[in-house]
């Protein structure tokens, strides 16, 4: 395990730069000790954000999960050479979080609720940093509630469906090169609402030892029609820049992931998941505001699609413990000359250690803690002229509690 | 087996995350190449002294783009940058504002009857009177001086601005630079050398008038005798050029034909005009037409004939200086209503400082090249800010008066960014000439104008 990590690492380390957007993948501790792989394991309740279809094939009656993480992430940019400026981001504490809850209503058909947090960004460079006419401060949050229902078709092979719906909330402030005897000029904007997909899987359970799992979860467009912008400018251009409102939408994008795990013996599991992001449905960050003498914001974005490479490891140790580990590595799908401060993306790097502990038959603990690791990045935003080297880490504790008879 | 494995994986990782909470940042290594910047001066004129919103004072002195390239020029030896930094309060321009003869200080964006429009303070005249003379100075820059005046002792006789920190009233602006022995200099200073002629509206001839451009032989062997002497003990330097009139807000923000009346005034000035008009056909020029809105304005032209008044509309080839718009706007119900020559460039007087433009320029070029220092090229700069602008870290700079970021209120000089996107490109010329690495400034720290 050792071995492969490392050698991932260093393959991983050696291929030209490009990141991994505003896709938070924490859905579930046990996952999340494993370099986030599950797509082809059978993980009872929270199989509905991995792989709906491995839902049918859970082997307890009711099985319920909660837990969250706490993201503590660090940007620094250093600007282009020759200049001597860095900033560091001071960003709050993410705080992602998932419940399960799933039943068998009978030997073939299973069904359950998720509520998970897939999407989100939160990032605060400050108010006078050097790109604030880019961004000062994002939050980005989105949670997605999925009732869902799966089929043992036989029993080796699973199908679920969900419906997904949407809740977003952006949250977010930037500098107008404005300013007064009071200050610079900014805008700040928000919004929040509905919006819905769908996602489905097949799993298979090939032998005792080997399972496979295809899922896919449907791009989420969140369309903005009555976002509030607030704008603070000097007192003579208030007419110009009224408060307003504004129409907008961002794409939370779709994923095919295919997974497979294999139990090498008693004590050892394997995983492996590839994930495919279509992040090219994000092609531009558009603003169009209700008054008329606000110009309207268009911003290009031209996401490319990803794949995310993922191995994960459990060993069970006794009745009561076991030990997870994982690495994964996420290319990023900002194109270059489109790397914004906003969501400064770069190749990631991710390892994971986690524990499980059974308090009993019934309950259970799951700890995890990733470390992801971003290549630097030297890169910008053409369209803004916005150039630097972009560093960035993130230390992630989870936990989780899980009940089930 | 595994478990021994796992645990050492477990370790490993562990000792990767506590080193690595922060991510690793290279730092950047400032290097100075080929040249020695321990002891910077600037020479040169408003520029260089600080000059903004239409005045001298402490403000513009602190973000004036020899100020900004005296900092930035300290991350790679440059031990200090002394100005001679004005001490009492406020500003002092040279235009004078009301019938006491009170002269301007900075202008102010205000609003006013008219909508937005920047509105002169009142200077403070002490500032003029000061004795800002230090011997640690390190900026020569003196509002209004022409590469001629650097050179001509006793000029602190004729130039209060230069008065001030001038070493004595019989000495030169370059005696006294040299003086300070200076490792590394910049020598922007050729603006007033066709500007002067410009500002004044043409008004003068090629010579060494006040609104004189000055003669080619005579600006090279000023500059020339510049360059010599501040290089003469090894100093290496940078040299700035002058920017195109046609790039600058003074020049570009009043239309020809911003001249808007209603329909009785229109029909008055037909009337008025209809002799003038008879006149001008029977010797081929243009007649005067006007209608209700807007109309070229009627200008003075010493080239048409004294039979009509030397006087003629303004075409789009004529450029209307800035205070032409207060001039306008000054006009009551019982003015002849006509600009004056000081207010007016004619294609004529514009082919003449294109011409000079180009001649000082390429004699700049050239010296700055003999002399091996690196060169500066505020023409491009400033033609490429008018044209299609300059987008950096964020916001989009264009030559627009007020609000393009880059000229302050007096459509002239520089706001601090604008100071601050020079000494940018002088850092730039600098690192390409020399094989160093000045770090540039960061532009976004520094004002624009400022909005009531």
């Amino acid at each position: 395990m050792k071995r492969i990590g490392l050698f991932c690492g260093l393959l991983m380390l050696s291929f030209q730069l490009f990141a991994e957007g505003y896709q938070v993948n924490l859905q579930g501790n046990r996952q999340t000790g494993m370099g986030h792989t599950g797509a082809g394991l059978i993980m009872g309740a929270s199989s509905m954000h991995f792989n709906p279809g491995a839902l049918s094939l859970m082997d307890k009656k009711y099985d319920f999960s909660l837990g969250g993480s706490f993201i503590f992430s660090k940007n620094t940019f250093h600007k282009q050479s020759p200049s001597m400026y860095e900033a560091k981001s001071d960003n709050p504490m993410g705080t992602p979080f998932y419940f399960y809850g799933a039943t068998k209503i009978n030997d073939k058909l299973a069904a359950g609720l998720a509520v998970t947090t897939p999407y989100g960004n939160s990032l605060n460079w400050g108010d006078d940093w050097d790109g604030k006419y880019l961004i000062q401060d994002i939050s980005l949050r989105a949670i997605f509630i999925q009732p869902t229902i799966a089929y043992k078709i036989t029993d080796k092979l699973g199908l679920g469906v969900g419906f997904m719906a949407v809740n977003g909330d952006v949250d977010l402030n930037k500098a107008l090169p404005a300013q007064s005897a009071d200050g610079v000029a900014s805008v700040n904007i928000s919004g929040n609402t509905w919006a819905f997909g769908f996602n489905a899987g097949l799993s298979f359970q090939a032998n005792e030892q080997l399972s496979f799992g295809l899922s896919y979860r449907s791009k989420v467009m969140v369309e903005l029609d009555e976002g509030d912008a607030d704008f603070t400018v000097p007192p003579s251009l208030g007419g110009l820049y009224p408060d307003t409102k504004f129409q907008s939408e961002l794409p939370m994008p779709a994923n095919i992931t295919f997974g497979v795990g294999y139990q090498v013996n008693e004590k050892l599991l394997l995983a492996v998941d590839l994930q495919y992001v279509e992040w090219s449905a994000y092609e531009s960050l558009n603003f169009d505001f209700e008054a008329e003498t606000v110009p309207d914001s268009h911003n290009q974005r031209d996401f490319e699609n990803t794949m995310i490479y993922r191995l994960g490891a459990e060993y069970t140790l006794n009745e009561k413990f076991q030990f997870r580990g994982g690495v994964y590595y996420d290319s990023t799908p900002i194109p270059e000359d489109l790397l914004t401060p906003e969501t400064p993306g770069t190749n990631k790097i991710g390892m994971s250690l986690g524990c499980g502990y059974h308090i009993n038959d019934k309950l259970s603990l799951d700890a995890s803690l990733l470390y992801i690791h971003g290549t630097k990045r030297e890169d910008g935003y053409a369209p803004t002229n916005f150039y630097g080297t972009y560093y960035s880490n993130a230390v992630i504790p989870g936990i989780g509690i899980n009940y089930s008879f | 087996m595994m478990k021994k494995n796992i645990y050492q994986y477990m370790l490993l990782a562990m000792v990767v995350l506590l080193a690595a909470c922060e991510p690793k940042v290279d730092d950047f290594n400032p290097s100075k190449g080929t040249a020695d910047f321990t002891k910077f001066i600037a020479i040169g004129d408003s520029y260089t002294a600080g000059y903004t919103d239409g005045a001298l004072g402490l403000r513009g002195q602190q973000e004036s783009f020899s100020y900004i390239l005296g900092q930035q020029l300290m991350y790679v030896g440059n031990e200090s940058y002394h100005q001679p930094l004005v001490q009492a309060e406020g500003s002092v321009g040279t235009t004078v504002i009301d019938a006491q003869g009170t002269l301007n200080g900075y202008f102010e964006l205000k609003v006013t009857e008219r909508g937005l429009s920047p509105v002169p303070s009142v200077g403070n005249v002490a500032i003029l009177a000061e004795d800002a003379y230090d011997e640690d100075n390190q900026n020569f820059g003196v509002p209004g001086a022409k590469v001629t005046h650097l050179v001509a002792a006793g000029y602190a006789q004729a130039n209060p601005f230069f008065a001030r920190f001038a070493s004595s009233d019989v000495t030169h602006v370059l005696g006294d630079a040299a003086t300070a022995n200076p490792t590394f200099f910049s020598c922007w200073l050729a603006g007033n050398d066709v500007l002067s002629f410009a500002l004044a509206g043409g008004v003068g001839g090629i010579g060494n008038g006040v609104t004189d451009i000055t003669d080619a032989a005579t600006f090279e062997s000023a500059l020339a005798a510049v360059l010599n002497t501040l290089t003469a003990k090894g100093a290496k330097g940078v040299v700035g050029n002058i920017p195109d009139v046609s790039s600058i807000p003074f020049f570009t923000t009043v239309p020809y034909n911003a001249f808007v009346i209603d329909a009785a005034t229109a029909a008055a000035l037909n009337a008025k005009y209809a002799d003038y008009n008879a006149a001008a056909e029977s010797v081929g020029l243009p007649q005067m037409v006007f209608a209700e809105g807007p109309n070229a304005f009627v200008i003075y032209d010493e080239s048409i004939p004294a039979q009509l008044g030397h006087r003629r509309q303004a075409t789009a080839e004529d450029r209307l200086l800035l205070t032409a718009q207060s001039e306008a706007l000054s006009w009551g119900p019982t003015s002849d209503p006509i600009l004056g020559n000081e207010f007016v460039l004619t294609k004529d007087e514009l082919s003449m400082i294109s011409t000079a433009t180009n001649q000082f320029n390429a004699i700049s070029k050239e010296l700055a090249d003999g002399f091996g220092l690196a060169f500066f090229d505020a023409n491009a700069l400033m033609k490429e800010l008018s044209t299609k602008g300059i987008i950096i870290d964020g916001h989009h700079y264009t030559g627009t008066f007020v609000t393009g970021g880059i000229f302050s209120l007096d459509g002239i000089h520089a706001t601090g960014r604008g100071s601050a996107i020079i000494a940018n490109a002088m850092i730039d010329a600098i690192n390409d000439t020399y094989g160093s690495t000045v770090p540039r400034a960061n532009i976004n720290d520094y004002d624009m104008v400022k909005f009531p």
